[in-house]
């Protein structure tokens, strides 16, 4: 288990994490989802020692993660940073990779890039369009025998079937090996399916932790006519509520479920992408065009 | 520790061609040019050579290495033993090639004349004057490669982004700088206290002194390249471009 807990980082003084609290639980699927800018690849990054947190603990299996080669033996983060030598081929970046964590997974690595069309033996990194990049750092992602996996924005300039080919194989490694991933994205919609749980970062910090299940559970749109929406929602503040004429549409965490629906009042649920976005709208976003 | 062996063996994969390919070049144009045309002897200036090599391989080995590192998961203080163990290394794999060059200079040179060595007391070719020579020009690689650690993680530190072009282009500017900051000093040495135009005399009578001198310089950026590169973040992005 990851325990991270008042993560803070700073850069030149800048703060972007301000008290990161969170549990990553093993062999489970994460999304891990913000606005630009709330600090989701900094904190990637400082899980997995690449930036030194300016306060705050990371702990795996109860030991400090930060400057421990064993404990960082069991975490990989794939992002678009390009820190490899862009000139090297493929499989020497595969053969640095086998080295450093031991048990690179060869076959598994081979069968995708047979399925991505990817020559492993002869392709150089700077060679390959972006999209062909990302799916080499994908692939070395999948193939790692690391027990937590950090994919920072893992389908950037992938086409339609290529990150439709991406989840699949990922379901598929997950089926013969689970271990956890940790998924940060934009595309809510696409990674729905493959998630278990969410975390939403806001100004630096987990504004939300939970079960993907268990929140499009809660999440509901309350409409109808304003004082019945407004009566059946008594007590309760919505995320958000647009009136239209006499019409109330009301976005709500805190669905009362247990009460009476009064007639002419509809309940529907909302899909992750609209409740990150109800979410993590802005008091008068969107508002005006 | 398996971290730090196979963080080694990458580096020591990239310095032998490295250092090979730097100073047949560096002699081939200081030495060959000259020695085909026949127009002078050979005269490489082997302790500068090593210098600005081990400041050049050094520079190639932030740009090269520092990205992996933190992409790989190898702690902070491993890559700084790393990158200490590769630069000595690869100091003494510099001091030989400028032995090995030189003596294929002196071959095909029509007047037998040792620049290797430059010291008063070691003019005669003996063991000890090959043991000293070796040892003081790695001592310069190391210097060299040290100064190169240290501008090339400072530049990772600041920008973060450690392109090879920008180390390059500063590498061939160091060793300017160098020469003028130890021509400023010396100048201010002497004119403050002349007493130590006498010390270069001292030093030739004694080499181990100066061999030592310059170990402890070493010593001192390592140590200084370690304290930065302990408070260094990832790059945003490595290689030739930005």
């Amino acid at each position: 288990m990851l325990e991270i807990k008042g993560i803070e980082k700073k850069y030149y003084f800048k703060p972007v994490l301000t008290g990161v609290e969170m549990t990553i639980q093993p062999q489970r699927i994460y999304g891990l989802l913000g606005r630009n800018g709330v600090g989701k690849s900094t904190l990637l990054k400082v899980i997995t020692n690449r930036a030194r947190p300016t306060a705050g603990t990371i702990t795996l299996d109860g030991v400090s993660v930060f400057e421990n080669e064993q404990a960082q033996n069991r975490l990989y983060l794939m992002s678009d940073a390009r820190l490899f030598n862009q000139d090297s081929k493929l499989k020497v970046l595969l053969k640095w990779v086998d080295q450093l964590y031991g048990g690179f997974d060869y076959a598994l690595a081979e069968k995708l890039a047979r399925q991505f069309k990817l020559d492993l033996k002869k392709a150089k990194l700077r060679r390959l369009s972006t999209g062909y990049q990302t799916i080499a750092n994908v692939i070395i992602a999948l193939c790692v025998p690391c027990d937590y996996i950090f994919l920072d924005e893992p389908v950037l300039g992938l086409d339609a079937n290529h990150r439709e080919m991406f989840y699949q194989a990922l379901l598929a490694t997950y089926a013969q090996r689970p271990r956890t991933f940790v998924i940060a994205t934009h595309l809510i919609e696409e990674v729905a399916g493959l998630l278990n749980d969410v975390f939403v970062m806001e100004n630096g910090q987990v504004a939300l932790a939970e079960s993907v299940e268990a929140l499009q559970q809660r999440g509901r749109v309350v409409s109808g006519p304003a004082a019945l929406v407004q009566d059946y929602l008594q007590g309760i503040k919505p995320l958000r509520e647009v009136r239209l004429g006499g019409m109330l549409t009301a976005y709500t965490l805190d669905t009362p479920l247990e009460r009476p629906l009064p007639a002419g009042v509809s309940l529907d649920g909302m899909n992750l992408q609209q409740l990150f976005i109800e979410f993590t709208r802005e008091a008068g976003e969107g508002d005006e065009v | 520790m398996m971290k730090y062996k196979a963080m080694l063996k990458l580096m020591l994969g990239w310095v032998f061609p490295m250092v090979a390919m730097t100073s047949v070049g560096w002699f081939l144009l200081e030495d060959g040019l000259p020695l085909l045309t026949g127009s002078h002897f050979p005269a490489s200036n082997w302790p500068f050579a090593c210098t600005f090599l081990g400041f050049l391989g050094a520079v190639m080995l932030v740009s090269v290495f520092v990205g992996p590192g933190f992409q790989f998961g190898v702690s902070r203080y491993t890559m700084t033993r790393a990158y200490a163990t590769a630069l000595l290394i690869q100091a003494a794999a510099i001091a030989l090639m400028a032995l090995g060059l030189q003596s294929v200079a002196e071959l095909f040179a029509a007047q037998r004349q040792s620049v290797l060595v430059p010291f008063a007391g070691f003019i005669e070719p003996s063991i000890t004057a090959l043991v000293v020579s070796v040892a003081y020009l790695a001592m310069m690689a190391l210097v060299g490669g040290s100064v190169g650690l240290l501008f090339g993680l400072l530049l990772a530190y600041v920008t973060r982004r450690p392109m090879i072009i920008l180390l390059v282009v500063f590498s061939g500017l160091m060793p300017m700088l160098v020469i003028l900051i130890a021509m400023l000093s010396w100048w201010g040495l002497t004119s403050l206290w002349p007493a130590v135009k006498a010390w270069p005399g001292y030093f030739n009578q004694h080499p181990w002194l100066i061999v030592g001198l310059w170990g402890v310089l070493a010593s001192v950026l390592l140590l200084l390249m370690r304290a930065v590169y302990l408070r260094l973040d990832a790059p945003k992005q490595v290689g030739w471009h930005g």
